[in-house]
């Protein structure tokens, strides 16, 4: 069973360049797009566009923006974390902002790692190519063995 | 409306303030009222009480004085005929001298015949009372008139003021002088005849008892014995205070009627007691009093007024005192609340700005917190696309660009990563202002070495040669302090990129540190060194002196330095020559200004 990518960014750009990132690593996991934080909520619970989806198939790994339409990304990390069925989903906060803040609030509200895009793309290859390892490969996570 | 406020707000403190002032004066007016009063009180008293005790004395002596004459009247009707001898010895028994002091004569009149009394006998016998012998008083109306009531009444009667010869006192040039006083009469009768209504008694008498009172004298024993010197007497025979009827002034100044004329009555008879207006022309504090004394049925009037020296027996500067001093307190006290007043009205004034100011700060550091969010997150985001998909087309399409196309597309990578450097270093700058401070010990030497151990790691091909001074700890935010190390051995860094063998050190001035009183810490390197010329130049955002292409660097570090330095109270300042290295100076706290003609240090331009 291939193991899910959930992606959240509204950036198309930056969406087409971590998907190319993500090739360029090899790594083929199917990845789910979700452009604003309401549309990643949906994908979770099975609401809104997403009704009626499978909930038993939920993403390896989270890749979360901080900065979206509608619903934040800490507000969507928070919500995850409030939530059983998704509160020990692994999550990486992938963002634009190095702010002292940011980085406080995401670990605070459980993150599971925090990446600042870089924007030198032959860094940010390097950076995905290493969560890619990390978060598919050597991670093990609790319910999804086997 | 806030200015209207705040008048209003001024002048209830200010209120309060003259309020103070206001009930201060009332009790100070009131203290030295009560005490005025108080000293005025205690010193009538004292004044009542010399009044009535003079009064007394005089009373008593007069009495004394006249009580010896019934003596004289016992001589007569214990024998038949009194002689000159029997007289003399009499008198001389009574010891005139020692314990009647002031009677001039004893005498006796007889009755030579209808309207004639001759004095026949005058003791003692001295210059003044030998011519009276065969004088006959009953020839002077006044004596007359006395003489027959004496007669009728067969009491003492007395004459009203006369003069009389008495003894000059001892270094006087004349022999005798005339004194004023009163004649004293006492009727004798003969013996055996009746004497119970008044033409018995004209048909009985026999004679006189005669007493010359010079009354300067007698009265000048009494006042001698206890008498309060500071007040002044005088004794007027009738009620009238005029000159004519003064019988006796205890220092030759008729004060009686200058009160009078002062106080506008034109010397008319004074009630029993007349007070006098406290306070004379002079403002002298005074009192007066004039009292009547019955001397054997006839009326004398005492009068007592106080002089000068009166007052220094009462605390009369007492009042005085109390409201110059109340009034100096009443000040103090108004001075200290309004400074109090207003200390608070500043304080609140200046809490009330600092609190304006503190909200807005807080508004504008919220602000820079957006913007430096959205430059961080929004910037950025586009510069990824430019490189991102700068690389792809490198990548993907490389077969349809030639070597220029592709150098152009390089130039945008890197001037697109250049970009992200800038806002990087913005930021870092920005969030150097904003942090708030946060002193404690700073290790500075091992802080060098960790960051000199980073630039070695970052570049292993070069040799660097670090030196670094021992043991040097400041009080400092060691977060910005890393920062601003970080940055100027970066710089030192950097610039000897070119260098064969770089050599860095840190350490701390001495003689600097001496000269500004405050440790002067210093970063030298061997590299390209600036022209002095554009030394102040060097601390402004995105000044550089060297061309990108020579070193690289976004022109922010030194201008973060410098921010870091002045949070910390402290300045920053460089020397250097072109291609012979540079020193960076910096201090973490204000000291003395160094003068840089003497220290050949050029200064960072003056902080505004």
């Amino acid at each position: 069973m291939s193991k899910i990518i959930l992606l959240v960014e509204d950036n198309p750009d930056d969406e087409f360049l971590t998907r190319r990132a993500l090739k360029k690593n090899n790594i083929g996991n199917e990845v789910v797009v979700a452009h604003d934080g309401t549309e990643a909520l949906d994908y979770l619970f099975g609401t809104g566009a997403y009704e009626g989806r499978d909930l038993s198939v939920m993403p390896q790994v989270i890749l979360l923006d901080l900065k979206l339409p509608k619903i934040d990304g800490l507000e969507v990390l928070k919500r995850l974390r409030g939530d059983e069925r998704t509160s020990l989903l692994p999550v990486v906060i992938l963002t634009s902002s190095k702010e002292q803040q940011d980085l406080v609030d995401g670990y605070g509200y459980g993150a599971n790692s925090y990446i600042r895009k870089p924007v030198d793309f032959a860094q940010f290859v390097e950076a995905v190519r290493q969560l890619g390892l990390y978060w598919l490969v050597l991670n093990e996570t609790p319910g999804q063995g086997g | 409306m806030r200015l209207l406020g705040s008048v209003m707000e001024h002048l209830r403190h200010a209120v309060l303030a003259y309020a103070v002032l206001l009930v201060a004066l009332v009790l100070t007016l009131l203290a030295s009222y009560y005490v005025r009063e108080n000293v005025e009180a205690s010193a009538r008293v004292r004044f009542e009480d010399t009044v009535q005790t003079s009064q007394e004395a005089i009373g008593r002596r007069l009495a004394r004085y006249i009580n010896v004459m019934f003596g004289a009247r016992g001589l007569f009707s214990a024998s038949s005929e009194v002689t000159e001898e029997e007289w003399r010895g009499f008198v001389n028994s009574l010891d005139l001298q020692e314990r009647y002091e002031g009677i001039q004569m004893m005498g006796y009149a007889r009755a030579e015949g209808p309207g004639s009394y001759p004095i026949t006998y005058a003791e003692p016998m001295d210059r003044a009372n030998r011519g009276l012998v065969g004088y006959d008083p009953y020839l002077m109306a006044a004596d007359r008139a006395t003489m027959d009531r004496a007669r009728d009444t067969g009491e003492v009667e007395l004459t009203g003021k006369t003069f009389m010869l008495t003894e000059a006192p001892r270094g006087s040039l004349s022999d005798l002088v005339l004194q004023k006083g009163v004649i004293a009469y006492l009727p004798i009768y003969r013996k055996g005849e009746p004497r119970g209504s008044v033409a018995e008694r004209r048909r009985a008498l026999e004679g006189y008892v005669v007493s010359y009172l010079p009354t300067d004298r007698v009265l000048e024993g009494i006042l001698n014995e206890s008498y309060d010197s500071s007040v002044d007497i005088e004794v007027y025979d009738g009620a009238g205070l005029t000159p004519k009827n003064l019988l006796y002034d205890e220092d030759g100044i008729q004060r009686a009627s200058e009160a009078q004329a002062s106080s506008g009555s034109s010397g008319g008879t004074f009630a029993e007691v007349t007070e006098l207006p406290a306070g004379r022309p002079d403002g002298r504090f005074s009192l007066g009093n004039s009292v009547p004394l019955d001397v054997e049925g006839r009326e004398w009037s005492l009068y007592f007024e106080t002089l000068p020296g009166f007052e220094r027996g009462e605390n009369t500067r007492l009042p005085l005192f109390v409201l110059l001093s109340g009034l100096g307190v009443s000040l103090l006290l108004f001075g200290v609340t309004y400074m109090l007043v207003r200390a608070r009205l500043l304080a609140e004034e200046a809490g009330a700005g600092l609190e304006e100011a503190n909200r807005e700060l807080e508004v504008t550091n919220r602000e820079l917190e957006a913007f430096s969010y959205s430059v961080s997150h929004d910037l950025r985001a586009p510069l990824r696309s430019i490189d991102g998909f700068s690389q792809i087309l490198l990548e993907d399409y490389a077969d349809e660009l030639d070597e220029e196309g592709k150098d152009y597309l390089g130039r945008v990578r890197a001037a697109s990563q250049r970009m992200g450097r800038l806002i990087d270093d913005l930021l870092g700058l920005s969030r150097v202002t904003r942090a708030a401070l946060r002193r404690e010990q700073v290790d500075l030497s091992s802080l060098a070495h960790e960051v000199a151990d980073g630039l070695r790691e970052s570049r292993p091909d070069r040799a660097v040669e670090f030196e670094i001074e021992d043991g040097i700890e400041v009080h400092g935010d060691p977060r910005l302090i890393r920062v601003a190390l970080t940055n100027l051995l970066g710089n030192a860094f950097k610039f000897t990129e070119k260098e064969e063998r770089a050599r860095i050190s840190f350490g701390e001035d001495r003689r600097l540190s001496h000269l500004g009183r405050v440790a002067v810490y210093y970063v030298r390197d061997n590299g390209a060194g600036f022209d002095m010329e554009y030394a102040d130049k060097l601390f402004g955002a995105f000044q550089r002196l060297h061309g990108a292409s020579e070193f690289e660097g976004t022109g922010i570090g030194l201008a973060t330095v410098q921010r870091i330095v002045r949070r910390h109270g402290g300045r920053v300042w460089a020397e250097g020559r072109v291609g012979d290295g540079a020193t960076f100076y910096f201090t973490l706290r204000s000291g003395l200004q160094i003068d840089p003609s003497r220290t050949q240090v050029r200064e960072e331009a003056e902080a505004r």
